[in-house]
């Protein structure tokens, strides 16, 4: 073997290299053209422009770049200033555009928009993100985006209007290659739409978002058969007389999902084969404001949430925001087949006019999550006073298994109290029973008729707390009050309490 | 069976630099280069050294360093093979990185030319045209009224 050959060690045996500054060449204009075009391509348009003015050499490079970005264009023309960029443009194919278009005072983004998209489909583009957002008007969207069939990535933003061509025209959806597609928002639901599982089953990543601002009968029924869809993200937003047909979910290779839906009908949700890859789910039903009450059964609305509750079971992380009048773990503990969620670790819910009855089927219902590790409880309606301090804790009869050995972090925000024996009670029955835990975390405050009351309510309550026995000895509990925020192992010594009152 | 696989995985090639250097490398790593896999298959003798003719040692041993580092990629996970690959272009001078993208372009490997590509872009980014003739030592061959009538045909790449 050669002498000189470098078995093990490859570090360079003789250094050459210098600072371009110290010799002083140029050695970047003097890389093949394709290489310094690669590298424009990597720049927004702007900057990549803005070397034509560096020297000859560096004249016309830019032309030849294969991505377009641009993040703020706000000309009272859009159109015309992307026309223009794009007659500049030399690549035949154009990978890449991405453009955020801001208000500006034309009432309107005119039609010839289409002749923009239109170029930009001819030259194949693969992801194709427009941003319009920050625009006040109805964005028209031409029907050529829909058979663009080279669209890999797919994101809308802004008052997105399909339907201005669409009435005249029957539009066949091309888009074999489609992986990510994004709508936010639509106003209506866009007839084309159904036909979107024929024409992209490639699909992984799905978000629609639904603003339905003008009272809207007969949404039609949504079917999402997607086999490969990984990311499934809904957001509906009505207006009181809205109804919301049903939205079947059919997506077994599903692994994340939200689902963002105003109160005001029906949970149109239903899994018509159960996403048993799913990991994360966030499900926000929470109200946005007061409104008159509704006709709709309750009864009805909760067997349907909890057919789509339990069609999540394959869970491990699981965040679910519902202001109801109904409490969906009273379903897990009446239930006589419970479903038993085995991979959930981390569960963060709500629950609506606290009382102990609550809290003791959140408990019950804790035994369908045998491994759950981190638990988050967030209390609602502030004009309620709680009712818990004087009532006695009913305990569950049998003692959750991941109390008492997977539990490790308890955090309970928003418990508006008028006494403290009940939830001194309820934090004494998990601390006495949870042997891992590591923090238990409660944000409370107290009803009274002055500062000083209240005040001296929290301290004395804090007090108590931290006195309760734990059955875990790395246990820390803090709380946090409107006046003392402490926790037992900083502040709490020899039965006394030394934190700041802020 | 599962000998002879074991074998074709430790398989030995010695690479030679532009200037004589000579590297053994497993044929794993080196196949990352889609040139050297090319030239493997049309290669009778595989012990002879494969000349990889425009690239000094110096840059090759950079080069294989990154095919090192990637071709055992189920060893770290991809957050840490982005950290180690922003580290690796961070250490080199921008005499380095020339040549690298040359050898990445030559050997085609796309990984390591992606890599350099973008950190040579964002060494461009927000700077002006001024900066970044400074930055990279490019001489301005326009005259003055010329500059000024480019810089009118795109004005608002010179905005801000």
């Amino acid at each position: 073997m050669a002498e000189n050959m470098h078995r093990h060690s490859l570090n360079p045996v003789r250094r050459h290299c210098r600072s371009s500054t110290d010799d002083g060449e140029d050695r970047l204009s003097s890389l093949p053209d394709p290489i310094l075009t690669d590298i424009l391509s990597r720049l927004p348009i702007n900057s990549a422009a803005s070397t034509s003015v560096l020297s000859r050499h560096w004249r016309h490079l830019w032309t030849g770049v294969t991505r377009f970005d641009l993040y703020n264009v706000k000309t009272p023309n859009p159109t015309d200033f992307l026309n223009n960029i794009l007659q500049q443009l030399t690549s035949p194919k154009i990978d890449a555009f991405k453009i955020k278009v801001r208000s500006i005072n034309s009432s309107y983004l005119p039609d010839e928009l289409e002749s923009c998209f239109h170029e930009i489909c001819r030259r194949n583009v693969q992801q194709l993100i427009f941003n319009g957002e920050d625009y006040d008007y109805y964005i028209p969207i031409p029907a050529c985006l829909l058979s663009c069939q080279s669209l890999v990535i797919l994101e809308l933003f802004g008052m997105l209007e399909f339907e201005r061509w669409n009435k005249d025209r029957v539009v066949k959806l091309q888009l074999p290659n489609l992986k990510k597609l994004s709508l936010r928002s639509l106003h209506e639901v866009p007839t084309w739409l159904g036909s979107l599982s024929e024409s992209s089953p490639l699909l992984e990543d799905l978000t629609l978002m639904f603003d339905l601002d003008q009272p809207y009968f007969g949404m039609p029924i949504l079917n999402l058969n997607f086999p490969n869809l990984k990311t499934l993200k809904l957001e509906v937003r009505t207006v009181s007389t809205s109804r919301v047909s049903q939205i079947s979910i059919d997506a077994p290779k599903l692994t994340h999902l939200e689902i963002g839906h105003s109160y005001d009908c029906t949970l149109p949700y239903t899994f018509r084969s159960n996403p048993t890859a799913l990991v994360e789910a966030c499900i926000d039903l929470k109200r946005e404001e007061e409104e008159d009450e509704f006709d709709f059964d309750d009864e009805e609305e909760f067997h349907r949430f909890s057919e789509f509750f339990r069609g999540m079971y394959s869970i491990s992380n699981l965040k679910i925001l519902v202001e109801r009048h109904f409490n969906i773990f009273v379903y897990l503990c009446v239930n006589v087949n419970q479903p038993i969620f085995f991979n959930l670790v981390r569960l963060k819910t709500t629950l609506l006019e606290f009382d102990l009855n609550d809290c003791k089927d959140l408990l019950v219902s804790l035994q369908c999550f045998p491994n759950l590790k981190h638990l988050w409880v967030k209390l609602y309606d502030m004009d309620y006073c709680s009712k818990m301090g004087q009532r006695n804790l009913c305990a569950p009869d049998i003692v959750p298994s991941c109390l008492i050995s997977k539990l490790k972090t308890i955090k309970i925000k928003g418990l508006r109290l008028s006494g403290s024996i009940g939830v001194l009670k309820l934090l004494g029955y998990i601390l006495g029973n949870a042997k891992v835990l590591e923090k238990l975390y409660l944000d409370a405050w107290f009803d009274g008729h002055s500062e000083q009351e209240k005040l001296w309510k929290e301290r004395e309550f804090c007090i108590s707390l931290f006195k309760l026995p734990r059955s875990s000895s790395t246990c820390d509990v803090e709380f946090s009050g409107r006046f003392i925020r402490s926790s037992s192992d900083l502040d709490f010594k020899n039965g006394k309490l030394i934190c700041k009152v802020h | 069976m599962a000998s002879t696989s074991t074998s074709t995985l430790s398989r030995k090639l010695i690479l030679k630099s532009s200037d004589g250097e000579k590297f053994e490398v497993d044929e794993n790593v080196a196949m990352q280069s889609q040139t050297i896999k090319h030239m493997i298959e049309d290669l009778d003798d595989i012990n002879s050294p494969i000349p990889v003719s425009i690239v000094t040692g110096t840059i090759l041993s950079k080069v294989i360093e990154y095919c090192k580092k990637h071709a055992t990629e189920d060893s770290d996970s991809d957050e840490q093979l982005k950290q180690w690959d922003k580290e690796y272009a961070n250490n080199m001078d921008l005499n380095t990185l020339y040549y690298l993208l040359l050898a990445a372009n030559y050997m085609e490997i796309k990984g390591l030319l992606e890599l350099i590509t973008q950190c040579v872009a964002d060494m461009i980014k927000g700077k002006s045209p001024e900066e970044i003739r400074a930055h990279f030592n490019i001489k301005n061959d326009f005259t003055p009224q010329e500059e000024a009538n480019i810089r009118n045909e795109n004005p608002w790449a010179f905005e801000n």
